[in-house]
């Protein structure tokens, strides 16, 4: 499990992150979303080691993960957005990359590749963006770590390829893994981030399972425009909207009117999340 | 599982680093080891335009470049090719994608700032300082005009030593260890250097020394104007009076004292930038 406790991080004088407290359990893929500039990134980096806090602490079982000891590397993998062309082929940088983490199944790197329907045998500075990104994420799969952090894995992707990275997250994780996905593209990864996070400027407004956010809000389909919606937006024939769940009603959550919803009211949906 | 160091992983560790460094770098490396052929290829070159080009070599008698042409030449090749080659090698340490690639590999720092030490300060120059008088050996080999190569040259003599009268002293020991110095120092240098600085390493670095060298002349000037030189004269040839039989002893001594403390500070310095660096 990672702890964060009230978490802390500067770039200079420019505060980015400030006293983010949360919890990241095992088997959950975490959505993390928020605008341009709220500090996604950062986040994911401070979380793999990358970054170091500012103050507050990051405890990986039980591990700052700042001190980037070879026990914790080997049990997690960091996809950034920019990845390394490397003047290798794919399956020789998998295979000698690979040999320093203990699980990693370089049958299950080809595997993934041929899902993703990219050439192993290619060298890796002669790929297109997209290429790229998918051998990095077979890659990170086939290493068969813990915890997973990835930041905007689906850009780059063309539409098949978005559902094979959803396919292959479902089925090439271990069930006690930890993923943190950061994306803008929430419709890519709806059906498969479970818990979201919603970051916001310095702070974390949101932090819960699709569940609970089901239970305190209602996503309205409807045709009828509704007084107590936080967030409406009109479809052809009707409207989405966000509303309090004050009937308990069962609904489809929306990740990007939800991601709205908070937005325009963070302080009422902190407070309802918030309350127990 | 030990955190710290273990020598199963530095090992493996060592052999993907040099096999990275190899596949990165093996152009660099081998262009810079075969200048003494390069050289003979253009100096027989241009003595084949000076002779129009005739294809009669009856009256064709030119050599390649002598001893001290080559020893210049070596040096030459020697300074550029070790204040570039470790921000060449290791100066992906500070880019964002790399850097954070290599952060995560699962290896301990020391080992992979272990790894980084042993093949700059020693795999890299010994594999450049053999290939390079290899090549200059074979130039000597195959054109005897030459004159002797300079690893022969070399074996014979005591680069740095001095003589007055019947006393002769070898300073800082004998030429290869002269080398070895040099090496060890220019390289923990710019490896710091391409440590700490994200662009323009190297002429960051020279700038740098420039700036720091300035302001130790200044710190010396100040220093010195207050000393009674006539006194200190004094004490300094009481002192080597005092030690003239074994003045190359003291050479050596301040000289590996001067070398321990370059190596070792610049070494701490550039661990405490591995240990902390951040993307």
């Amino acid at each position: 499990m990672i702890e964060i406790r009230d978490l802390a991080f500067s770039y200079g004088n420019v505060p980015v992150l400030k006293s983010i407290t949360t919890n990241l359990e095992e088997g959950r893929i975490y959505g993390l979303l928020g605008e341009n500039g709220v500090g996604k990134t950062t986040l994911l980096t401070l979380l793999c080691g990358l970054k170091k806090a500012g103050s507050g602490s990051i405890s990986t079982d039980g591990e700052n993960p700042f001190d980037r000891t070879p026990s914790l590397l080997e049990r997690q993998y960091y996809l950034p957005d920019e990845v390394v062309p490397v003047a290798l082929k794919a399956e020789v940088f998998a295979k000698e990359r690979g040999a320093f983490w203990p699980l990693y199944d370089h049958e299950k790197f080809l595997t993934i590749m041929k899902e993703f329907e990219n050439d192993p045998s290619k060298k890796m500075n002669q790929m297109s963006a997209g290429q790229l990104k998918k051998t990095y994420i077979s890659f990170g799969l086939a290493t068969g770590c813990k915890y997973l952090f990835m930041d905007e894995p689906t850009n780059g992707l063309d539409i098949p390829s978005k559902a094979q990275f959803r396919a292959a997250i479902m089925k090439y994780t271990p069930e006690d893994s930890t993923i943190v996905i950061s994306t803008h593209q929430v419709r890519d990864l709806e059906n498969i981030i479970d818990p979201v996070i919603i970051l916001d400027k310095q702070d974390v407004l949101l932090n819960a399972s699709i569940e609970e956010i089901s239970e305190k809000l209602y996503f309205d389909y409807g045709t009828t425009s509704r007084e107590d919606a936080l967030y409406r937006e009109a479809l052809p024939g009707g409207f989405l909207q966000v509303c309090p769940n004050t009937g308990g009603e069962e609904s489809k959550v929306n990740i990007e009117a939800l991601f709205n919803a908070v937005h325009a009211h963070k302080a009422l949906v902190k407070e309802m999340f918030n309350k127990q | 599982m030990n955190n710290t160091f273990n020598f199963e992983r530095f090992g493996k560790y060592l052999a993907y680093d040099l096999k990275s460094v190899w596949k990165e770098q093996r152009v660099f490396l081998v262009t810079y080891a075969l200048i003494p052929i390069i050289i003979y290829i253009l100096t027989m070159f241009f003595a084949l335009v000076g002779h129009g080009f005739s294809m009669d070599f009856s009256d064709f008698s030119h050599s390649g470049a002598g001893l001290a042409a080559r020893i210049s030449a070596f040096s030459l090749a020697s300074v550029i090719f070790l204040i570039f080659f470790p921000s060449r090698t290791y100066g992906f340490i500070t880019d964002k994608a790399k850097g954070s690639a290599w952060i995560q590999l699962p290896a301990s720092r020391l080992e992979k700032f272990a790894s980084m030490m042993l093949i700059c300060l020693v795999i890299i120059p010994v594999a450049f300082f053999c290939a390079y008088l290899l090549c200059d050996a074979f130039v000597c080999l195959v054109d005897k005009g030459c004159g002797s190569s300079i690893l022969s040259s070399w074996s014979s003599a005591d680069l740095a030593s001095y003589e007055d009268g019947d006393k002769s002293f070898k300073v800082a020991g004998n030429g290869l260890w002269f080398l070895a110095n040099g090496v060890l120092q220019i390289v923990s240098v710019f490896l710091l250097g391409a440590l700490i600085f994200k662009k323009n390493k190297v002429a960051k670095t020279i700038l740098t020394i420039f700036v720091i060298s300035l302001a130790l002349s200044a710190v010396m000037g100040l220093i010195l104007s207050t000393i009674d030189f006539d006194s200190f004269g004094e004490r300094v040839q009481a002192w080597a009076f005092n030690h003239s039989d074994n003045m190359d002893f003291w050479f050596n001594f301040w000289g590996n004292v001067e070398l321990a403390v370059v190596v070792i500070g610049l070494g701490i310095w550039s661990w405490f930038r591995v240990k902390n660096v951040q993307h």
